[in-house]
Protein backbone atom coordinates (compact mmCIF):
# COMPACT_ATOMS: atom_id res chain seq x y z
CA UNK A 1 0.00 0.00 0.00
CA UNK A 2 3.05 2.15 0.68
CA UNK A 3 3.38 2.37 -2.91
CA UNK A 4 -0.08 3.77 -3.44
CA UNK A 5 -0.07 6.22 -0.15
CA UNK A 6 3.47 8.37 0.03
CA UNK A 7 4.62 11.68 0.22
CA UNK A 8 6.11 11.45 -3.24
CA UNK A 9 2.12 10.42 -4.69
CA UNK A 10 0.55 13.13 -2.23
CA UNK A 11 3.58 15.23 -3.42
CA UNK A 12 3.48 16.81 0.12
CA UNK A 13 3.38 15.85 4.06
CA UNK A 14 -0.16 17.65 4.87
CA UNK A 15 -1.67 15.82 1.51
CA UNK A 16 0.33 12.46 2.54
CA UNK A 17 -1.30 12.95 6.22
CA UNK A 18 -4.81 13.29 4.78
CA UNK A 19 -4.52 10.22 2.36
CA UNK A 20 -3.09 8.20 5.31
CA UNK A 21 -6.03 9.26 7.61
CA UNK A 22 -8.26 8.44 4.10
CA UNK A 23 -7.15 5.03 4.43
CA UNK A 24 -7.34 4.61 8.15
CA UNK A 25 -10.88 5.50 7.86
CA UNK A 26 -11.17 3.04 5.03
CA UNK A 27 -9.83 0.21 6.77
CA UNK A 28 -11.85 1.02 9.61
CA UNK A 29 -15.41 0.91 8.37
CA UNK A 30 -14.37 -2.36 5.92
CA UNK A 31 -13.49 -3.90 8.85
CA UNK A 32 -16.61 -2.27 10.86
CA UNK A 33 -18.23 -4.54 7.94
CA UNK A 34 -16.98 -7.39 8.03
CA UNK A 35 -17.55 -7.08 11.90
CA UNK A 36 -20.85 -6.65 10.92
CA UNK A 37 -21.09 -9.94 9.25
CA UNK A 38 -19.36 -11.94 11.61
CA UNK A 39 -21.86 -11.05 14.52
CA UNK A 40 -24.71 -11.88 12.49
CA UNK A 41 -23.61 -15.19 11.14
CA UNK A 42 -22.47 -16.00 14.91
CA UNK A 43 -26.70 -14.90 16.27
CA UNK A 44 -27.54 -17.20 13.55
CA UNK A 45 -25.84 -20.06 14.30
CA UNK A 46 -26.56 -19.20 18.01
CA UNK A 47 -30.00 -19.58 17.42
CA UNK A 48 -29.59 -23.70 15.68
CA UNK A 49 -26.40 -24.23 17.80
CA UNK A 50 -24.99 -24.35 21.07
CA UNK A 51 -22.68 -22.07 21.64
CA UNK A 52 -19.72 -24.68 22.65
CA UNK A 53 -20.27 -25.51 18.96
CA UNK A 54 -19.47 -22.27 17.30
CA UNK A 55 -16.10 -22.38 19.74
CA UNK A 56 -15.69 -25.13 18.16
CA UNK A 57 -15.75 -23.87 14.66
CA UNK A 58 -14.05 -20.81 15.51
CA UNK A 59 -10.97 -22.85 16.55
CA UNK A 60 -11.28 -25.69 13.63
CA UNK A 61 -11.35 -22.66 11.66
CA UNK A 62 -8.42 -20.63 13.22
CA UNK A 63 -6.27 -23.83 13.31
CA UNK A 64 -7.07 -23.86 9.95
CA UNK A 65 -5.84 -20.44 8.72
CA UNK A 66 -2.33 -21.24 11.22
CA UNK A 67 -1.68 -24.00 9.08
CA UNK A 68 -1.11 -21.51 5.87
CA UNK A 69 1.16 -19.39 8.20
CA UNK A 70 3.65 -22.48 9.11
CA UNK A 71 3.24 -23.62 5.13
CA UNK A 72 0.48 -25.65 4.58
CA UNK A 73 -1.67 -23.65 2.16
CA UNK A 74 -5.07 -24.70 3.41
CA UNK A 75 -7.86 -23.23 1.46
CA UNK A 76 -9.79 -20.07 2.81
CA UNK A 77 -12.64 -17.37 1.62
CA UNK A 78 -10.74 -14.78 0.63
CA UNK A 79 -10.53 -13.14 -3.00
CA UNK A 80 -7.18 -14.49 -4.68
CA UNK A 81 -6.66 -10.88 -5.98
CA UNK A 82 -4.90 -7.97 -5.37
CA UNK A 83 -6.36 -4.42 -5.03
CA UNK A 84 -7.89 -2.79 -8.35
CA UNK A 85 -4.75 -0.95 -9.82
CA UNK A 86 -6.49 0.52 -12.45
CA UNK A 87 -8.23 2.90 -9.60
CA UNK A 88 -4.97 4.83 -9.29
CA UNK A 89 -5.29 6.59 -13.07
CA UNK A 90 -8.99 7.03 -12.59
CA UNK A 91 -9.23 8.55 -8.99
CA UNK A 92 -7.63 10.92 -6.97
CA UNK A 93 -5.18 10.03 -4.61
CA UNK A 94 -7.65 10.44 -1.76
CA UNK A 95 -10.33 8.42 -3.20
CA UNK A 96 -8.01 5.78 -4.30
CA UNK A 97 -6.76 5.52 -0.55
CA UNK A 98 -9.87 5.33 1.37
CA UNK A 99 -11.40 2.91 -1.46
CA UNK A 100 -8.58 0.41 -1.02
CA UNK A 101 -8.45 1.19 3.02
CA UNK A 102 -11.94 -0.15 2.38
CA UNK A 103 -11.01 -3.36 0.31
CA UNK A 104 -8.18 -4.11 2.51
CA UNK A 105 -10.23 -3.82 5.93
CA UNK A 106 -13.32 -6.12 4.75
CA UNK A 107 -10.05 -8.03 4.74
CA UNK A 108 -11.61 -11.19 2.52
CA UNK A 109 -11.47 -8.90 -0.92
CA UNK A 110 -8.14 -9.28 -1.36
CA UNK A 111 -5.45 -12.14 -1.04
CA UNK A 112 -5.48 -14.08 2.54
CA UNK A 113 -2.65 -12.94 3.95
CA UNK A 114 -1.79 -14.38 7.33
CA UNK A 115 -3.68 -16.43 10.18
CA UNK A 116 -4.01 -13.55 12.67
CA UNK A 117 -6.70 -11.94 10.30
CA UNK A 118 -9.38 -14.34 10.57
CA UNK A 119 -8.33 -15.21 14.04
CA UNK A 120 -9.12 -11.85 14.91
CA UNK A 121 -12.46 -11.16 13.03
CA UNK A 122 -13.79 -15.14 14.07
CA UNK A 123 -12.76 -13.90 18.12
CA UNK A 124 -14.27 -10.55 18.16
CA UNK A 125 -17.89 -12.06 18.57
CA UNK A 126 -17.13 -13.54 21.76
CA UNK A 127 -15.64 -10.24 23.18
CA UNK A 128 -17.94 -9.17 25.83
CA UNK A 129 -18.55 -6.12 24.87
CA UNK A 130 -19.08 -3.69 21.47
CA UNK A 131 -17.01 -0.59 22.49
CA UNK A 132 -14.18 -3.77 22.88
CA UNK A 133 -14.79 -4.47 19.21
CA UNK A 134 -14.44 -1.19 18.04
CA UNK A 135 -11.60 -1.54 20.02
CA UNK A 136 -9.97 -3.66 18.21
CA UNK A 137 -11.26 -2.75 15.11
CA UNK A 138 -9.11 0.16 15.36
CA UNK A 139 -6.16 -1.63 16.55
CA UNK A 140 -6.26 -3.25 13.10
CA UNK A 141 -6.66 -0.54 11.14
CA UNK A 142 -3.48 1.31 12.97
CA UNK A 143 -1.64 -1.70 12.11
CA UNK A 144 -2.68 -1.15 8.46
CA UNK A 145 -1.56 2.25 8.52
CA UNK A 146 1.35 1.85 10.53
CA UNK A 147 2.73 0.72 7.47
CA UNK A 148 2.62 3.47 5.24
CA UNK A 149 5.56 5.12 7.79
CA UNK A 150 7.70 2.99 5.52
CA UNK A 151 7.33 5.05 3.03
CA UNK A 152 8.10 8.74 4.85
CA UNK A 153 10.96 10.62 3.42
CA UNK A 154 11.16 9.08 -0.12
CA UNK A 155 11.63 10.97 -3.52
CA UNK A 156 10.46 8.29 -6.02
CA UNK A 157 7.87 5.60 -5.75
CA UNK A 158 11.13 3.19 -6.22
CA UNK A 159 12.54 4.37 -2.98
CA UNK A 160 9.73 2.74 -1.35
CA UNK A 161 10.80 -0.86 -2.65
CA UNK A 162 14.27 -0.69 -1.15
CA UNK A 163 12.46 -0.39 2.06
CA UNK A 164 11.33 -3.59 1.79
CA UNK A 165 13.69 -6.66 2.18
CA UNK A 166 12.62 -9.73 2.13
CA UNK A 167 14.56 -13.38 2.92
CA UNK A 168 13.51 -16.55 3.83
CA UNK A 169 14.61 -15.54 7.24
CA UNK A 170 12.31 -13.12 7.50
CA UNK A 171 9.11 -14.97 5.85
CA UNK A 172 9.97 -17.45 8.53
CA UNK A 173 10.08 -14.64 11.36
CA UNK A 174 6.67 -13.11 10.05
CA UNK A 175 4.98 -16.25 9.56
CA UNK A 176 5.76 -17.40 12.90
CA UNK A 177 4.95 -14.64 14.96
CA UNK A 178 1.43 -14.22 13.17
CA UNK A 179 1.02 -18.15 13.76
CA UNK A 180 1.64 -17.85 17.41
CA UNK A 181 -0.63 -14.56 17.97
CA UNK A 182 -3.61 -16.54 16.72
CA UNK A 183 -2.18 -19.42 18.58
CA UNK A 184 -2.93 -16.96 22.09
CA UNK A 185 -6.41 -16.09 20.26
CA UNK A 186 -6.99 -19.83 19.77
CA UNK A 187 -6.00 -20.62 23.63
CA UNK A 188 -7.89 -17.72 25.31
CA UNK A 189 -10.95 -18.90 23.06
CA UNK A 190 -10.54 -22.30 24.35
CA UNK A 191 -11.05 -20.83 28.13
CA UNK A 192 -14.61 -20.01 26.83
CA UNK A 193 -15.75 -23.91 26.03
CA UNK A 194 -18.06 -24.48 29.06
CA UNK A 195 -16.75 -26.94 32.25
CA UNK A 196 -13.07 -24.38 31.85
CA UNK B 1 9.33 17.26 -3.68
CA UNK B 2 12.46 18.49 -2.20
CA UNK B 3 10.54 20.56 0.19
CA UNK B 4 8.80 17.45 1.31
CA UNK B 5 12.08 15.54 1.22
CA UNK B 6 14.92 18.26 3.36
CA UNK B 7 14.58 16.67 6.18
CA UNK B 8 15.81 12.92 5.44
CA UNK B 9 18.47 11.64 6.94
CA UNK B 10 19.93 7.61 7.20
CA UNK B 11 18.70 7.28 10.35
CA UNK B 12 15.04 8.63 9.20
CA UNK B 13 15.54 5.91 6.30
CA UNK B 14 16.86 3.25 8.51
CA UNK B 15 13.69 3.80 10.97
CA UNK B 16 11.45 4.00 7.88
CA UNK B 17 12.41 0.96 6.87
CA UNK B 18 12.24 -0.54 10.24
CA UNK B 19 8.77 -0.17 10.25
CA UNK B 20 7.96 -3.33 7.66
CA UNK B 21 10.75 -5.48 9.26
CA UNK B 22 9.77 -8.83 10.23
CA UNK B 23 11.64 -8.69 12.78
CA UNK B 24 10.88 -5.43 14.33
CA UNK B 25 6.91 -6.40 13.74
CA UNK B 26 8.06 -10.10 16.07
CA UNK B 27 9.74 -7.76 18.74
CA UNK B 28 6.98 -5.29 19.04
CA UNK B 29 4.26 -8.69 19.10
CA UNK B 30 7.09 -10.06 21.85
CA UNK B 31 6.96 -7.25 24.18
CA UNK B 32 3.36 -7.03 23.92
CA UNK B 33 2.77 -11.06 24.12
CA UNK B 34 4.85 -11.78 26.48
CA UNK B 35 3.79 -10.13 29.77
CA UNK B 36 0.28 -11.32 28.88
CA UNK B 37 1.49 -14.64 28.94
CA UNK B 38 3.26 -14.23 32.29
CA UNK B 39 0.14 -13.65 33.86
CA UNK B 40 -1.19 -17.21 33.39
CA UNK B 41 -4.79 -16.35 32.54
CA UNK B 42 -5.21 -15.79 29.02
CA UNK B 43 -7.41 -12.58 28.39
CA UNK B 44 -9.53 -13.17 25.16
CA UNK B 45 -9.60 -9.24 24.66
CA UNK B 46 -6.09 -8.63 25.27
CA UNK B 47 -5.02 -11.54 23.12
CA UNK B 48 -7.91 -10.58 20.26
CA UNK B 49 -6.34 -6.89 20.54
CA UNK B 50 -2.89 -8.01 19.79
CA UNK B 51 -3.41 -10.37 16.88
CA UNK B 52 -5.53 -7.23 15.27
CA UNK B 53 -2.34 -5.08 15.58
CA UNK B 54 -0.10 -8.03 14.01
CA UNK B 55 -2.85 -8.66 11.72
CA UNK B 56 -2.64 -4.77 10.19
CA UNK B 57 0.76 -4.52 10.77
CA UNK B 58 2.16 -7.73 9.11
CA UNK B 59 -0.43 -7.23 5.63
CA UNK B 60 2.59 -4.75 4.70
CA UNK B 61 4.45 -8.66 3.85
CA UNK B 62 1.31 -9.45 0.72
CA UNK B 63 2.53 -13.33 0.03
Amino acid sequence: MALTINPAVSGSRTRFLLHSGGFFLGVFVGALGSLLIVLVLKDLFAAIVPNKWIVLAVLALVGWAILHDVGMPAPLPYRPGQVPERLRSVLPTGAVATAFGLQLGVGFLTFFTYSTHLAMLLALPFLRSLPQMILVITLFACGKTLVLATSIGIRSIDEVTTRFRWTPARARVLRGTTATASLLVGLALLQLWPGR
Amino acid sequence: MEAVNRRETPAANLLASAVVNPYVIAGGFAVIAVPLLLRGNLNLFATVAVAALVAGWSSAWSP
